[in-house]
């Protein structure tokens, strides 16, 4: 589904290039549960968001779902990201100003879905998450944990192929974490290939595999031993 | 995907109630100014373009050169030149011969009134279109004692009865006409030549006692041409240039013919036949809207992008989420002309509600034209020039914000715009202290017009028309009014003396240098003249009795001209009569301050003075006015005693003028509104950016008063600024325009000082209401949010 090819990401200043990443080659097949770890600054997010077509890489190959993402034309490349990829932030960044339901819907929008398979869509996340009642809410009347929640739905309510988490659980209680990471297995159970940024060890064993990143270079890249389950 | 955007925009909206006034403001304002100059411009132009046949109508202009080269433009012509236009060209179809308009007493059974009257040749009615009331054109004016009115005037005289066929008499100093009612007109609009006027008669009931109708003598008529279809006019005025000089062999007048629908805005002939007048302020006013209207859209453009960084994480969450540019153009774009859509409406209602007090203010009687499609065209236009000026930028702008730095907060607006927004800033100050400062000339310039010395005192002086009864007494009846308590002193006059209307140039004494030929103004009086103006005799003596007719005195310029020395006691021919010099008075100014003073010869010639002066005391005015009635009334049973006061008619000369000014000091005071809205722009947005270093400032130990002051000098700094660049442009403005008057006041350094003021005082309660806020904050606040 993704190939990473020599992929390099940099900073210039008039003098020097500051790497973020640096020769980063990666494969990721459907289907997949991997999760990306290393120290602060060691550009896991930078890569989380070149994945996601959010950011560009300076240099090297990115190729999505066989498309050269770099070669294709910027509509193209947008309809690719609309249609396939979901986002969870760390601080779920849903909009202020919207109610849950709204929030939920806004990518349904954008990908141009009719009134009514929209409605039965976003009824339907509402639902599988349980938070039904609050559909009216705005994001600041919920606690962190519903509104990683909405986040999620968001995320997954237009059946992407792709979901990407920047530390989903990152400003969340233990247990509102493990709710999280619950659903993300089950979403991996059903087809869906996720990647996840995190630094908590006890998250990554949620996944198939770890990617360990150091100062912008793949450091290690194996499969979550002894699986639990 | 509408419905979202107008819901999240709502929801925006009242999250920053005063954030979405002020734009909500300033936009409104900004529109109002617009329709309001709209609204006034298309009166303007629309000046007797209602005809059915416009295009075919001119106004024929006399052009008289004088001996040293200089022109002059009028529109008086002699009579017999209509009538031979007609009979000599093909290509003119129609002519008519207008009069001035005279006031004169119309009477019917016993109601009495004073009307505005004009005299018209029969074709007045096929070549203009005004709307009939009721009776009929058809054959109009074909018996010479008709008469038609205006539904004002039969409202006056009838009532509500029928007025059709009714019999009034009319009556001027001179004489008496029975005429008979024919046709009633709606009253004439505003934008037309002839406005004002309330009664038309036929030149045929006058023939008898009007030689000039017949003649090439007089310059008595106004002259309106209809040509044929299709004529070629510069061809046919270069045929009719000389009609004037073929029939009278006077070389110094040429004809030529001007365009009806030009007359109003262009009515100010220059050397050349390059016209101007009102047409100056129609473009300036024009441009004004424009500019106001930009500003406007500037600073909402400012307002917008200043508040970016509140949607800045809502950018960056839609574009992961799966939004391209084009959709946030969109939406933001649709938010914009939300506000746009509302700032209209209430522009509408404003125009609404301020329209009588605009009216009253510019003498018009505008109202929104909501039956004209046209009007909603333009109200689109404006609506989509304001969306697209004002939204575009902030729309591209905000959407083209980097995803993954917006969703970081790590977003700051970019540097580059805030000497853009300082540029706008100084240019919205200049504007507005340009117009200050010109507004201030130009209401100092009316007061100068209202105060300054004329050679004579026209305040407590009243006058009204002479009469048939009058005429023959005046000794008499000048006797029974000074036996009035208030009444000081009274005279007959031919014109006013402050817009005298007859001259001659051609005047002769001894030792006149024959080349010379000058133009002087002639003014028939009665005795006690000067008593009755208060102008000043310098030498010589004044009338003393009817034994004077045949002597005259000079002002000082026409004694310069002819002599001072020995002056007194001089012979001088002119018409055939000769006179003789008795005294020189003061100078005086004879005709608007516009013009310098010119020549004067004061006659004493009582049958052709037909206007009473009357100088009375300043109290209880009201009671001497009814007595002068009272003795008027005895002498004329059958005349309107209609008076007036001389200062009153003297201002209304400047109401051009004044208008102009007082619609400068509100679009002045429009444009300091704006720029002020400009600037507490530009104060957001600083400090906005500025909150974490007022908070480390404040943690070091400064005080609120003196970040307040730190913070405020660097606006003050581009409003001095302005003032340093608006002075000069200001300046050369205001001279030009002064100067355009032969006696005007003089610009002076501190309307600039004035204005530099007002715009700093302003500026510093904009800006310093922001400062403290800021640094009043608590610092714990702003620094936590890094």
């Amino acid at each position: 589904m993704i190939q990473l090819t020599n992929l390099d990401k940099y900073y210039s200043t008039k003098f020097t290039r500051t790497f973020v990443l640096k020769g980063i080659d990666l494969e990721i097949k459907s289907g997949e549960f991997v999760t990306i770890m290393g120290p602060s600054g060691a550009g896991k997010s930078t890569l989380l968001n070149i994945i996601g077509m959010l950011d560009e890489a300076s240099a090297g190959e990115y190729l999505f779902m066989d498309e050269p993402v770099y070669k294709i034309k910027e509509r193209k490349r947008s309809e690719l990201h609309k249609h396939h990829i979901g986002f969870v932030f760390q601080a779920y960044h849903l909009i202020d100003e919207l109610t849950v339901y709204e929030n939920i819907e806004t990518p349904l929008l954008y990908k141009g879905i009719k009134g009514k398979e929209r409605k039965s869509m976003v009824a339907d996340m509402l639902d599988r998450f349980n938070i039904v009642a609050k559909k009216d809410l705005f994001p600041e009347q919920l606690s962190g944990g519903q509104q990683q929640l909405v986040g999620v739905a968001r995320a997954i309510v237009g059946q992407p192929k792709l979901l990407l988490a920047d530390e989903p659980t990152g400003n969340l209680h233990t247990e509102q974490g493990h709710i999280i990471m619950d659903i993300f297995k089950k979403l991996n159970q059903q087809g869906m290939t996720i990647i996840q940024v995190t630094h908590s060890e006890e998250n990554a064993q949620y996944g198939k595999r770890i990617v360990q990143l150091v100062d912008g270079m793949v450091k290690s890249d194996d499969l979550v031993a002894a699986e639990a389950g | 995907m509408i419905k979202n955007h107008i819901s999240i925009a709502f929801r925006i909206f009242r999250k920053h109630p005063l954030f979405t006034t002020i734009n909500l403001i300033g936009l409104s304002l900004g529109l109002t100014c617009t329709l309001f100059i709209f609204l006034w411009v298309q009166d303007e132009l629309s000046f007797d373009r209602f005809h059915k046949q416009t295009d075919q109508l001119y106004q024929l202009i006399r052009e008289e050169t004088f001996p040293d080269g200089s022109y002059e433009y009028l529109t008086a012509t002699p009579g017999l030149l209509g009538p031979t236009l007609k009979h000599d060209y093909a290509e003119i179809s129609n002519t008519c011969r207008v009069g001035w308009q005279g006031d004169y007493s119309v009477k019917f059974n016993d109601n009495l009134l004073s009307k505005k009257v004009r005299f018209v040749d029969p074709s007045f009615f096929q070549m203009f279109s005004y709307s009939l009331i009721s009776g009929t054109l058809e054959d109009v004016f074909q018996h010479p004692n008709e008469v038609i009115i205006t539904k004002g005037t039969a409202l006056s005289l009838f009532g509500e009865d029928q007025s059709i066929g009714e019999v009034i008499t009319i009556r001027d100093s001179e004489y008496s006409y029975d005429l008979k009612v024919v046709a009633v007109l709606d009253d004439f609009p505003g934008n037309t030549f002839i406005h004002g006027t309330e009664i038309l008669i036929p030149y045929e009931a006058v023939a008898n006692n009007m030689d000039w109708l017949n003649n090439w003598s007089g310059n008595a008529f106004q002259l309106y041409v209809q040509l044929v279809e299709n004529a070629d006019v510069d061809a046919l005025n270069l045929n009719i240039a000389d009609i004037i000089k073929r029939h009278t062999n006077n070389e110094t007048y040429q004809v030529f013919l001007q365009p009806l629908s030009e007359r109003y805005l262009y009515s100010d002939i220059k050397p050349l036949r390059q016209a101007t007048g009102r047409i100056v302020y129609v473009r300036l006013f024009s441009v004004i809207a424009v500019f106001v209207l930009i500003i406007a859209c500037i600073n909402f453009m400012n307002l917008i992008t200043a508040r970016s960084s509140v949607r800045v994480k809502e950018v960056g969450v839609r574009k992961s989420i799966g939004a391209n540019r084009g959709e946030l153009f969109n939406q933001f774009m649709s938010e914009a002309s939300l506000i746009v859509v509302t700032s209209l409406m209430l522009a509408l209602l404003s125009t609404v509600l301020i329209m009588p007090f605009f009216n009253s203010l510019t003498h018009k009687n505008l109202e929104i034209p909501w039956g004209q499609p046209i009007f909603y065209g333009v109200i689109l236009l404006i609506m989509i020039f304001t969306s697209a000026l004002a939204g575009s930028y902030p729309s591209v702008y905000l959407a083209s914000i980097n995803t993954v730095k917006a969703l970081k907060g790590k977003w700051t607006s970019p540097g580059i715009t805030l000497p853009i927004r300082k540029v706008l800033v100084v240019f919205q100050f200049t504007l507005s202290i340009v117009l200050m400062i010109t507004a201030w000339v130009v209401y100092k310039q009316v007061e100068y017009f209202k105060t300054q010395h004329l050679g004579f005192d026209q305040e407590n002086v009243i006058y009204f028309q002479s009469t048939q009864e009058i005429q023959p007494r005046q000794e008499f009846f000048n006797s029974r009014l000074t036996q009035i308590d208030g009444v000081k002193s009274a005279t007959f006059t031919g014109s006013l003396p402050t817009s005298i209307n007859v001259d001659t140039s051609s005047p002769n004494w001894p030792g006149k240098d024959q080349e010379t030929k000058i133009d002087i103004q002639i003014l028939f009086t009665g005795l006690n003249f000067t008593e009755t103006t208060k102008l000043k005799l310098i030498t010589g003596r004044d009338f003393t009795s009817m034994a004077d007719t045949n002597k005259i005195l000079v002002n000082s310029t026409m004694a310069g001209i002819v002599g001072q020395s020995s002056i007194i006691g001089k012979p001088l021919t002119f018409w055939g009569n000769e006179v003789e010099i008795i005294g020189v008075t003061e100078d005086f100014n004879s005709q608007s301050l516009r013009e310098p003073v010119v020549p004067v010869i004061i006659w004493l010639n009582p049958s052709w003075s037909e206007n009473v002066l009357v100088r009375i005391s300043p109290d209880d005015i009201d009671d001497t006015i009814s007595k002068i009635a009272g003795v008027y009334h005895q002498f004329s049973s059958d005349d309107a005693f209609n008076y007036h006061f001389l200062d009153e008619t003297i201002e209304a000369t400047y109401v051009g003028e004044t208008t102009i000014g007082k619609l400068s000091a509100i679009f002045t005071g429009l444009a300091i509104g704006i720029s002020c809205l400009g600037l507490f722009g530009l104060a957001a947005f600083t400090f906005e950016r500025k909150q974490k270093e007022t908070g480390i400032r404040k943690v070091l130990g400064a005080s609120s008063k003196q970040l307040t002051f730190q913070f405020s000098r660097e606006f003050l700094i581009l409003v001095v600024f302005a003032v340093v660049i608006a002075s000069p442009c200001a300046w050369w403005l205001s001279t030009k325009w002064l100067n355009q008057f032969y006696y005007h006041t003089e610009f002076h350094w501190t309307f600039i000082a004035f204005a530099a003021m007002t715009a700093l005082a302003i500026a510093i309660i904009t800006v310093g209401w922001h400062a403290l806020k800021a640094t009043l904050a608590n610092p714990v606040d702003s620094l936590r949010y890094e």
